[in-house]
């Protein structure tokens, strides 16, 4: 699900974000950013969990973003997510501090 | 019983060396039967299959059943790594077979007096000749990699485990094990070792996704490691080089994490770098002391600065390396394995004075058994002790 907020479009993702999920969380990125030139932020408050390929599924979106220049950025991750976008070093790409 | 003179034992060594020009892996248990019933003994090999859970028969008929490594005779001399004698009819010996410090098998000996000295020093020669022959034989046919196969292996896995060295290695001052589940099926997870010149270089890898897609990711990866660290890049520019290679390669952001680390073992200097990759844990005196979360980076193929951490070690330390698979591995309530149970089974373990071999196969057997079986994703563990003790414990 994705809605605009002030200047950004936010993707709600739900569910595993895994192997399985990783197309499906890329397309969603990109027709996000098919719209209307804005930021992208993408919601992990009801991920309860994410792997490698989650991790590459955000990186990818966040090079789409990077070719319609805008931003992309991710908010609300539970503590187990962070902790994997910690760990892998990609945490501070996301705009998490 | 006949009790072979010292010398039958030479003269049995002697012409295998002589007659094993000309034999790949299916003639080695001829030439062995014939040498050694010359002298009056009779020998099998039981070859360890790659999960390490039964020895294995090497005959042209592979008909006998399979022993099992936990609770047998012949699998306390290779948990152990020490000669086992069994009474019965006919009395064995059954001998642990090492390449260098690498476990293969056992090597079971009949005709002989197991409990004499001469039987003893006899068979570990006998034993120590028949791993350097199976080693060196085993890639000119499919017989040795055959018979270490409880089942068939993927595309992915007969092309990752080409790739990677033995899963021990010992100096005479430290030990390194390594295990990596599913090994029929494994992907993307790797390790890496070299040693030369009193300074240790070792990695852990584990490639994003499962399957071949991981397995030819990590290929890069390994490749461009070695190829770089060979034309002398330390650790940084090694990291930078794989980043570059992964990236030149495939464009659909595949990424390897990893640590890569250099350790000297003349005075315990260890750096490394932790590349978006669960930190080691350092093991002081039996405990777990911290984990090793400096020199953190991005995954390789992520460009972005690499630092190098720093860190002394003291004699007797270990540390432990391990890729997720290990502890995100779940059992049926969907309960994670986790890294605490992951560092008391090593403390634990740590205690038992076993070869540092067998403590990273009971390991990774207790995640198996966590989950009801074959992990689902990659799980790879590797331990490394700074310690001659553990050194001496790793060859029969």
């Amino acid at each position: 699900m994705t809605l605009a907020q002030d200047d950004a479009a936010v993707i709600y993702l739900e569910g595993d974000l895994d192997m399985q999920a990783e197309e499906r969380v890329v397309a969603e990125i990109e027709s996000a950013l098919a719209g209307p030139q804005r930021d992208v932020v993408v919601d992990l408050s009801a991920v309860p969990f994410l792997d490698s390929s989650g991790v590459r599924a955000l990186l990818r979106g966040r090079e789409a973003a990077q070719r319609h220049g805008v931003l992309l950025s991710v908010r609300n991750p539970r503590r187990i997510v962070e902790e994997v976008l910690r760990i892998t070093g990609v945490a501070p790409l996301f705009g998490l501090r | 019983m006949t009790v072979p003179h010292p010398g039958a034992w030479h003269g049995v060594l002697a012409e295998l060396i002589d007659v094993a020009h000309f034999v790949g892996p299916s003639g080695l248990v001829g030439i062995l039967e014939t040498a050694t019933a010359r002298v009056g003994l009779g020998v099998t090999i039981h070859l360890v299959d790659h999960e390490q859970e039964r020895l294995r028969v090497l005959s042209p008929s592979q008909d006998a059943d399979p022993i099992p490594v936990q609770a047998s005779v012949a699998g306390r001399a290779f948990m152990t790594l020490t000669p086992v004698p069994s009474a019965g009819d006919p009395p064995r010996l059954w001998m642990p077979i090492v390449n260098g410090t690498e476990r293969i098998g056992v090597l079971e000996v009949r005709g002989a007096d197991p409990a004499s000295p001469e039987t003893v020093s006899g068979a570990r020669l006998l034993a120590g000749l028949v791993g350097h022959l199976i080693t060196s034989k085993t890639s000119y046919g499919d017989a040795i990699a055959v018979a270490r196969r409880s089942r068939p292996m993927t595309t992915a896995a007969e092309v990752l485990w080409q790739l990677l060295p033995p899963l021990t290695f010992a100096t005479d001052q430290f030990v390194l094990a390594a295990v990596l589940e599913p090994c029929y099926e494994v992907g993307g997870d790797a390790f890496d070792y070299t040693v030369d010149d009193g300074l240790a270089r070792f990695a852990v890898y584990d490639g994003v996704g499962k399957g071949l897609p991981a397995a030819l990711t990590t290929a890069v990866a390994l490749g461009a490691s070695r190829a770089s660290r060979r034309a002398g890049a330390g650790l940084a520019e090694v990291a930078e080089v794989v980043d570059r290679e992964l990236k030149g390669q495939f464009t659909d952001f595949r990424f390897v994490t990893a640590v890569l680390a250099e350790f000297d073992l003349r005075d315990g200097h260890l750096r490394y770098v932790g590349a978006g990759h669960p930190p080691p844990v350092l093991l002081r005196g039996g405990k777990a002391v911290r984990a090793l979360a400096g020199g953190r980076r991005t995954p390789l193929g992520v460009p972005g600065p690499t630092h190098v951490a720093e860190e002394r070690l003291e004699p007797g330390d270990r540390i432990l390396f391990y890729t997720d698979g290990i502890t995100e591995a779940r059992d049926a309530e969907g309960a994670l394995f986790g890294l605490e149970r992951l560092v008391d089974l090593v403390e634990r373990h740590a205690a038992t004075g076993l070869p540092v071999a067998e403590t990273a196969r009971r390991i990774s057997h207790a995640v198996r058994d966590h989950q009801g079986g074959p992990p689902a994703d990659d799980a790879t563990l590797l331990l490394l002790e700074w310690s001659e003790t553990a050194a001496r414990r790793s060859v029969p």
